[in-house]
Order: C-alpha cells, then structure tokens, then sequence
C-alpha cells in the first residue's frame, strides 16, 4: 500500500493551530492566576477591615479621636503585611456612644504591576471592603 | 494515539494544579480567617491582668479554626511574645503560630508549608506556602 500524500498546506496546519491555541492557553491561565490573586487580596483587605472596625469599637466611648486612630493603625499594619496590596486609606463613621454601632470603609489599590500578571492585567484596580462592629453597651465608659 | 496521550497529559496536569491551588486558596484564606480570630483574643486583656494583652490566649482559636483544613499538618504554638521563625527554618509539613506585641498593637503570624496531600517531592518544590500576619490595636477599656 501507498500512504497518501499530505493535502495543500496540511504540513503547517498543526503549526498553525498551535500558534492560535497556545497564547490562548497562556492568557487563560494567566487570567486564572489573577482571578485567584485578586480574591486572595480582597480576603486580606476585607480582614483589615473588619479589624480595624473590632479596634474602633474597643476605644472608649465618645472618644471618636481615639477610636479613629485605634482603627487606622490596625488598618495600616495589617494591610502593611500584603506585599501586594498598597493602602489608600480609611474611613469610621457611625454612633461612637456606648452600644452603638460604627461602620469602616477601607480601600488597597492591589498592586498586579509588582507581579508577571501585569503582562494579562496591565492596571492596578483599587479594591474596597466595609465592616461594621458594635461598641460594648456595659464597659466602654471612661472611668 | 500521539495527540490522544499529550492531550490526556496536559489535561490531567492542569486539573492538577488547578485543584491543587484551590486547596491551597481554602488553605490560605482560614488561615487569614483564623489569624484574625486570634489576634482579637490576644490584644484584649489576661484575666487577672486586664492591662496585658492575652498572648497566649490567641493559639486555641486560631487552631480550632486551621485543623479542619490542613490535613497532617502539625500546628506548633510559638511561645507567647515570640515572632515566628522565618519561612526556611519551619518544617515541612508544620505551621507555626506566634502571637507578640508591636508598639500599640498586638501582632499574630501564621506561617508555615502545610501539607498539600501530594507526594513531598512534588509539595517540596511548589511555592505554595503561608505566611499570614495581621494586627489589632490592643484594647484600652476593661471592666
């Protein structure tokens, strides 16, 4: 038996269909990888958060001052640990009274341009999170 | 029959990895969780010493919340006060907690390469590792 010649241009359809697939295959899993990147930084911000917000509520009552810098730099030193998260800051608001409840909003630009993923994502995105936390009714008073 | 078998290898590899970093992602986000647990016990205050932060009150939480997911790993208590050791010096296979004081703020680290349930040449060679800190500002106001 004779084996059949190869069809016009069939030698390079393998070359072709590899060069098509393959920057696909990369780009996908590169998107992948940020996707995950990303979640893992909000995970971090949104720790950060809530925290920070735990740390108002343990000031005394009233004392907004306090509270707001007791929030701040817990914010900052948690986010401080991420290499991959820049903060952009924080924000308290609410009842500072005894019992009541305050709010923080915290943003982190997170940073893929420190990483190879900025060959898929060529942008920073600055991601935000929001905790709340409640002042103790009973033991928050100045003595 | 040369496709078919580079084709059910590559896929087998990427479903591989691509479950291998979603345990890892599980992984790493409770350990985030639980750090965060912990250092919340650990800046509020000892009992019978409401001014010092309860460092050493912070490993049960944050155990109780890291066994369900790393599966013969070895959860070391780092003794209260001490920072971990850095990521070379930690046994495979093992997570270090400490929990220390930083200034105004109280500090937890969880760091270690938890098992992966792969073979450890395999595991040996992944950069899957975890080093967690977060911080809270100690609380100021006891009963």
């Amino acid at each position: 038996m004779r084996a059949h010649p190869p069809p016009p241009g069939g030698r390079g359809q393998a070359l072709v269909e590899t060069v098509v697939t393959l920057p696909i295959m990369i780009v996908l899993f590169l998107g992948f990888l940020g996707a995950g990147v990303a979640a893992q930084g909000y995970v971090d911000l949104n720790t950060a958060v809530v925290l920070a917000a735990a740390a108002n509520a343990t000031a005394y009552a009233d004392d907004r001052v306090d509270a707001d810098r007791f929030a701040t730099s817990t914010f900052q030193a948690t986010v401080g640990h991420d290499s991959l998260l820049r903060s952009q800051g924080l924000s308290c608001s609410g009842d500072y009274a005894a019992g009541g409840t305050v709010t923080c909003r915290g943003s982190a630009v997170l940073e893929f341009s420190r990483t190879p993923l900025a060959v898929v994502i060529p942008f920073d995105p600055t991601i935000t999170a929001q905790a709340s936390a409640m002042r103790s009714p009973y033991r928050s008073d100045r003595p | 029959m040369v496709e078919f078998a580079v084709v059910v290898f590559a896929f087998l590899f990427v479903m591989f990895a691509t479950m291998l970093a979603a345990f890892h992602s599980i992984q790493r986000a409770t350990a985030e969780t639980a750090a965060a647990a912990g250092v919340q016990v650990a800046a509020s205050g000892t009992p019978g010493r409401v001014d010092q932060p309860d460092l050493a009150g912070a490993f049960a939480p944050t155990r109780d919340l890291l066994r369900p997911v790393m599966f013969s790993t070895a959860i070391v208590r780092v003794p209260p006060g001490q920072p971990c050791r850095p990521l070379g010096g930690i046994a495979p296979d093992t997570l270090e907690v400490c929990a220390y004081p930083d200034g105004e703020l109280v500090a937890e680290t969880v760091r270690g390469r938890p098992n992966l349930l792969v073979p450890s040449f395999v595991a040996d060679r992944l950069p899957l590792s975890i080093d967690v800190t977060v911080e809270m500002h100690a609380v100021s106001y006891q009963p």
